[in-house]
């Protein structure tokens, strides 16, 4: 009951503080075990035409899914909330195997704050992706 | 607009973007998909508008189990407005009509309201929005730029302190626009152009769907304001 009542509180009186401050962004990778060759779980794409801008503006499951990890990561390094991490590898190992489907492999997940010289890096996370 | 015309249009806005978040998860997340087909069946029927008050109950249930799936909303801001607008709609449907259902339904208008004027306060305190600057970080590193192309828009300083400053403008003026039916809809217009930017740029093509379905509460507020505040320009300049 508590935990429902947590869940529905900051829908009913959400804060509405868009990006008050640009905080560091989390990013989810996942390379071959004893690799150095790191992915991005949701790749970004060097560029989008217009039609593909169009047609995601009804339909764009795979980035809504990246953002909701980036939701998981968020809450993973803030609250060290545990419930976010296996959200996180089910759908990194599901993003993997689509490319790799047979070696074993491992998840990172990265904080990266500010741009050129100023540029902070934190990994928060390493470990074995399982099936 | 009536409380009852205003309470209809946005469930026909609220069943349409609730139809078009099911289908991405139907088409995409195979674990998922029992759950949303029946979110999806659901809002087909309440786009229908047969027995929508047990539609709406029943949507509000789903949602609270789906709250729990995935440790809250799943999509932030967008989900936390689609979930606000059903809790509103499901309540002023229970309630008799008269002055709790509009308090209910008020209730989101106000919300609607603080969504923008509370993101545009936070942001004009801040030097960096001011600057551009924090605008111009959410481009260079932040995690929603569609494209490394998008991504390039950070060199452009002029552009992000001009469009840092276009969107704490309209989001701080847009409670002003309630003096009259006229300007709320160019207000609207406007914010909806910025969602619409919004989705393009960084992907947040729930938020375009689901912010209108909040609109028909803001121009049922503004008829009801009108008498206190109302500014009519073709009254004032064609002399009645």
């Amino acid at each position: 009951m508590r935990a429902t009542f947590d869940l529905i509180l900051p829908v009913l009186l959400p804060s509405w503080r868009f990006f008050e401050t640009v905080e560091a962004s989390p990013r989810i990778e996942w390379a071959p075990e004893g690799s150095d060759r790191w992915r991005a779980v949701h790749p970004r794409p060097e560029k989008l035409t217009g039609w593909t801008m169009l047609a995601r503006l009804f339909f764009n499951p795979a980035w809504n899914e990246a953002l909701f990890l980036v939701t998981c990561a968020e809450r993973f390094r803030e609250d060290g909330a545990p419930a976010a991490l296996p959200h996180i590898q089910e759908r990194a190992l599901l993003a993997a195997r689509r490319v790799e489907p047979g070696a074993p492999l491992q998840l990172r997940i990265r904080f990266v704050l500010g741009q050129g010289p100023a540029r902070i890096e934190e990994e928060i996370y390493r470990a074995a992706l399982f099936e | 607009m009536s409380l009852e015309t205003a309470l209809r249009a946005t469930e026909i806005l609220l069943a349409l973007a609730l139809l078009q978040q099911s289908l991405e998860h139907i088409f995409w997340a195979r674990a998922e998909r029992r759950t949303f087909f029946i979110r999806a069946a659901l809002a087909i029927v309440l786009l229908t508008g047969w027995q929508s008050i047990w539609v709406l109950a029943a949507l509000t249930a789903q949602s609270v189990v789906l709250l729990h799936r995935f440790g809250g909303a799943y999509n932030g801001g967008s989900d936390r407005l689609a979930l606000l607008i059903l809790f509103c709609l499901t309540a002023a449907s229970f309630l008799p009509p008269g002055c709790g259902r509009e308090v209910a339904f008020g209730y989101l208008a106000l919300q609607v309201l603080l969504s923008y004027v509370v993101s545009g306060q936070v942001k004009i305190a801040n030097a960096a929005w001011r600057r551009g600057q924090a605008l111009a970080d959410v481009f260079a590193f932040s995690a929603y730029p569609v494209s490394q192309q998008v991504r390039g828009l950070h060199r452009f300083s002029g552009l992000m302190r001009a469009a840092s400053w276009a969107v704490m403008t309209l989001e701080l003026l847009l409670p002003l626009a309630l003096i009259s039916r006229e300007t709320l809809l160019l207000a609207l217009g406007c914010a909806l152009a910025f969602h619409l930017a919004n989705a393009i740029l960084f992907g947040l093509n729930r938020f375009l769907w689901i912010w209108p379905a909040g609109y028909p509460a803001l121009l049922w507020l503004q008829g009801l304001v009108d008498p206190l505040v109302g500014w009519h320009a073709p009254t004032m300049f064609w002399g009645g």
